[in-house]
């Protein structure tokens, strides 16, 4: 929603969100990231229930996106990284995960509105990491957070490149596809942002299922958001909060951290 | 039914030549999926409601209420999406 109804939000809610996306493209572009890792969640848009991965890396030269019609993102062929994503592959495998892997994924909203935000000529070179944040049974949010943190030691030890960036990409509370459509949890939201602040993240990591749920099904996406939180552990890198926003028009709890 | 409603959401996605051409789902055919009648009524009458009740997963929920909304609204023409070649 944040690309297709951008103007829905009040102008004050669109300053401090986009200034908040803004500040951190020109951060990316100051320190001359040379690719960008992006975990979402996969929305039936590559996978469907005969199949359906907890995670699947994108390894290709490309991948191509955005998949809905109804985005506003000119749809291309969005540049991979082929030695990077190989490398989080084989050493997420021989580190205790088995992620999937695709040559030619879809990358659907979840994935490009972040990455447009951050690249608006999609040029930057784009490992994209899809994650079941949907389809029960779900990856433990402990779990997710390990694997981030596999991740982030995979980015670290690639000889190849020496800037990369790593994005979690997904709303905070949301609900959809049900009648709770609309309403945002922004209790959970700022408790949730507070705990990335303040790294203590064992406050976090045995959540239940059914309490993510008390921010909606689509806080599910946490876990996006925790496996960031993991890749950088190793940085002893805390969250700053950018900007927090309750976006009712599109139905989310927007946060950039 | 899930089968049903993603075939119906990835064939407008995939095949929208954005060129004013037809509706790529306007040409879809439902009765080859084994739909209960309850089903096939929802699915006929774009009841979201009714796929609701029906148990079809929320994230599907959301896609096909997105893809009706697009298909109400927009002219083909007015569409972008392209396959990739």
């Amino acid at each position: 929603m944040m690309s297709s109804a951008r103007e829905a939000a009040t102008e004050e809610q669109r300053e401090h969100f986009f200034g908040a996306l803004d500040f951190l493209k020109e951060e990316a572009v100051k320190r001359d990231v040379q690719a960008v890792v992006v975990l979402s969640n996969e929305h039936y848009t590559n996978f469907f229930l005969e199949n359906f991965p907890q995670y699947c890396i994108g390894l290709g030269e490309k991948n191509w996106g955005p998949t809905e019609e109804w985005l506003p993102i000119d749809k291309v062929w969005v540049p991979g990284h082929a030695g990077l994503a190989n490398h989080i592959a084989q050493y997420t495998l021989n580190h205790g995960f088995d992620p999937a892997f695709s040559h030619l994924l879809e990358l659907d909203h979840g994935i490009m509105t972040v990455y447009y935000e951050l690249d608006n000529g999609m040029k930057l070179p784009l490992v994209p990491i899809v994650q079941n944040c949907a389809v029960p049974p779900l990856v433990p949010v402990r779990r997710a957070y390990e694997f981030g943190k596999a991740l982030g030691d995979a980015i670290r030890s690639y000889d190849g490149l020496e800037r990369v960036a790593v994005a979690g990409a997904g709303g905070l509370s949301h609900w959809i596809g049900n009648p709770r459509v609309g309403d945002i949890n922004e209790e959970f939201d700022n408790w949730f942002l507070g705990v990335l602040e303040s790294g203590d993240l064992e406050q976090v990591l045995d959540i239940e299922n059914d309490e993510i749920e008390l921010a909606g099904n689509g806080n599910h996406e946490m876990r996006s958001w925790l496996a960031v939180a993991g890749a950088v552990e190793a940085n002893q890198s805390k969250a700053t909060k950018l900007a927090y926003e309750a976006v009712y028009p599109w139905i989310t709890g927007m946060a950039v951290a | 039914m899930h089968r049903a409603v993603y075939d119906w959401v990835r064939v407008g996605e995939v095949n929208s030549d954005g060129a004013g051409g037809a509706d790529p789902r306007a040409s879809f055919d439902v009765s080859v999926y084994e739909l209960t009648p309850e089903e096939r009524k929802a699915f006929d009458n774009q009841d979201i409601a009714a796929f609701y009740e029906l148990g079809l997963h929320e994230v599907l929920i959301n896609r096909c209420a997105r893809g009706r909304v697009l298909q109400r609204r927009l002219p083909q023409a007015a569409r972008t999406a392209r396959c990739p070649q």
